[in-house]
């Protein structure tokens, strides 16, 4: 078993009346990309805040490295990097001092800062603009560069808000090939959110999902993904039954709004086959057939829905 | 490793503000221009300007820069976010805040010296072209060196008062209204104080005080002055850092 390098109990933290977070244990192995899920107002931003010492806990408490985030922070900070809800860059800085700052802050002697930044703005496609003011660049290519900035010091643990926020799809593959590759390579840990599941499906090993403050699921993405409602299919044709369809016992949900396209829901375990086949017997014509792989959006969703039902 | 951090602090911010990207030097002019501005008057004084001990009091006022300067360091990091960044990062909070401190001193102070060179070489100038006299003219050393001294405690006041209001202000138009007082006070104490004794000392004790200070004393009357103006900054710089609590100046 790996150790565990961000380790969380009964987190909690209260701004007035709101519980933006909410008793939250969980626990990080290192070497891996955490994503950390959950919609808009659910509590992400407070605990990356809450576990950079950047906040104080209301209740609970939280350990980075085996460092207390209430009375040791100085040295979890030395060894994480960060990009925060806002990008957080100087815009009366060109690109370049921007980096430098950062690398001096860091502590990169001089010829290797400079190494470094050269780097980082090469791959980035950033450097024949690093003397610009970056007041008037896009949001995308600040973006960029403030994740050139977490990762300038080459940190053992990494937090990532929404880090892809503005970036063009092109632009997100490569960063999650970056981040993919220095997991792999230099071990390094990432604590991400993302309101982006299909990148956080690729991207991340282990996911935890919260709302309003509370943990609703932690685990291996694969695992959390399984863990949602039963297989799908998604059958193109004509003649549909669905009142028939809604009858059948392996059948949870039909789809269809008169389309050539219907989607099912199905009980777990169900198998496609014998249904097409009857549906045939039914007099429905049928061109294709999808079996369709649960996604992380899919668990996502239904965990939503799951917690409306009991909140 | 604090005293890199610190300088790594106000070098940037020293930098940032005289060369902000975009608009090259426009810092370094607006410095300049100020400190033009502020020589007029001892300019208009003529060479007595050169030999008083009021020069003390002129040589100060140009540290009211500040009061532009300083609601950038906090406030205005806060309103542009980048801020929480900074805070995130590995700086200790001394680094962060004596860094700050000390760009904001020495940009006042430089400011402040610079304003005295210009009235210097402004006065010998007029002197020059009105007699033709050769020779130029100098503060003696005792008042140049005072004027160096008070110069920097006063910047370093004013900038540790600025400080002081703005940490947690949320945003610089805020932090700028909040200045007046403290510059009032840092500032204004030196001009009314005078006055005020004035009103409360018997004339006699004043008579015999000045005759005294005059009678080559006036060193005394100004490192007692320096003494007390180490300790203000002194209690203003801890007054800040108790206020500096990492964990609490995130404001939203
Ligand atoms: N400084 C603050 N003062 C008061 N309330 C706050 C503060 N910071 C966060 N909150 C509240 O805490 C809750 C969680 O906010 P948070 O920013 O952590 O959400 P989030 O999950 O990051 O959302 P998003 O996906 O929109 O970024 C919200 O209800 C928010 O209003
Ligand atoms: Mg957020």
């Amino acid at each position: 078993m790996s150790e565990i390098i961000i380790r969380t109990e009964n987190l909690s933290r209260e701004f007035g009346a709101v519980r933006a977070v909410d008793q939250l244990s969980f626990e990080v192995p290192a070497g891996v990309v955490f994503g950390f899920l959950g919609p808009n107002g659910s509590g992400k931003t407070t605990t990356i805040r809450l576990l950079l010492g950047l906040l104080e806990p209301s209740a609970g408490r939280a350990e980075i490295f085996g460092f207390d985030t209430r009375t040791q922070a100085d040295r979890i900070r030395e060894r994480c990097g960060a990009l925060l809800e806002h990008h957080g860059l100087y815009e009366r800085m060109s690109a370049e001092a921007n980096l430098d700052y950062y690398g001096r802050i860091n502590h990169l002697p001089g010829a290797e800062r400079q190494a470094r930044i050269k780097e980082l703005l090469d791959h980035l496609g950033l450097w024949e603009r690093r003397k610009e003011g970056i007041g008037g660049w896009s949001k995308g290519m600040k973006q960029k560069l403030a994740v050139a900035r977490a990762l300038l010091h080459r940190p053992a643990l990494l937090f990532l808000d929404e880090p892809t926020s503005g970036f063009d799809p092109v632009a997100a593959v490569e960063l999650r090939r970056d981040l993919a590759r220095m997991v792999e390579q230099e071990g390094v840990t990432v604590f991400l959110t993302t309101h982006n599941l299909a990148e956080a499906e690729k991207l991340c090993g282990q996911a935890a999902v919260i709302r309003e403050g509370r943990l609703l699921a932690v685990g291996d993405t694969d695992e959390l993904r399984a863990r949602s409602a039963g297989p799908r299919a998604e059958i193109r044709g004509r003649g549909f039954d669905t009142a028939a369809l809604q009858a059948r016992p392996e059948v949870v949900a039909v789809h269809y709004n008169g389309g050539d396209t219907i989607r099912l829901d199905l009980r777990p375990g169900a198998e496609v086959a014998p249904l097409v086949s009857w549906m045939v017997g039914a007099g429905a014509q049928i061109e294709e057939v999808r079996r369709v792989q649960n996604s992380l959006e899919d668990f996502f969703l239904s965990l939503m829905e799951a917690s409306d039902v009991v909140g | 490793m604090l005293w890199g951090d610190i300088w790594t602090v106000a070098r940037k911010e020293l930098h940032e503000t005289l060369f902000p990207a975009g608009k090259r030097q426009a810092g370094l002019v607006q410095a300049l221009g100020y400190a033009g501005l502020m020589g007029l008057a001892p300019i208009m004084m003529g060479g007595g300007y050169l030999e008083s001990w009021g020069a003390l009091i002129f040589a100060c006022f140009p540290i009211l820069i500040v009061t532009s300067t300083v609601v950038d360091l906090f406030a205005g990091e806060r309103e542009r976010h980048t801020f929480e960044t900074l805070l995130a990062s590995r700086l200790p909070d001394r680094a962060i805040l004596l860094g700050k401190l000390a760009a904001i001193t020495v940009h006042a102070w430089g400011v402040a010296l610079l304003s005295q060179l210009i009235a210097v070489v402004g006065i010998n100038l007029i002197r020059i072209a009105g007699q033709g006299e050769g020779g130029l003219h100098f503060f003696p050393a005792d008042i140049a060196l005072s004027i160096v001294l008070l110069t920097l405690l006063t910047a370093g006041l004013a900038g540790g008062a600025g400080i002081l209001v703005s940490l947690r202000t949320p945003t610089a138009r805020q932090a700028s209204q909040r200045m007046i007082v403290p510059m009032l006070l840092v500032l204004g104490i030196p001009g009314f104080l005078p006055l005020v004794l004035g009103q409360l000392v018997p004339l006699d004790v004043q008579v015999g005080f000045v005759q005294w200070a005059s009678d080559g004393n006036e060193i005394v009357v100004v490192l007692a002055i320096a003494v007390l103006l180490l300790a203000a900054d002194a209690l203003v710089f801890a007054g800040a850092l108790a206020r500096f609590r990492r964990a609490q100046l995130i404001l939203d």
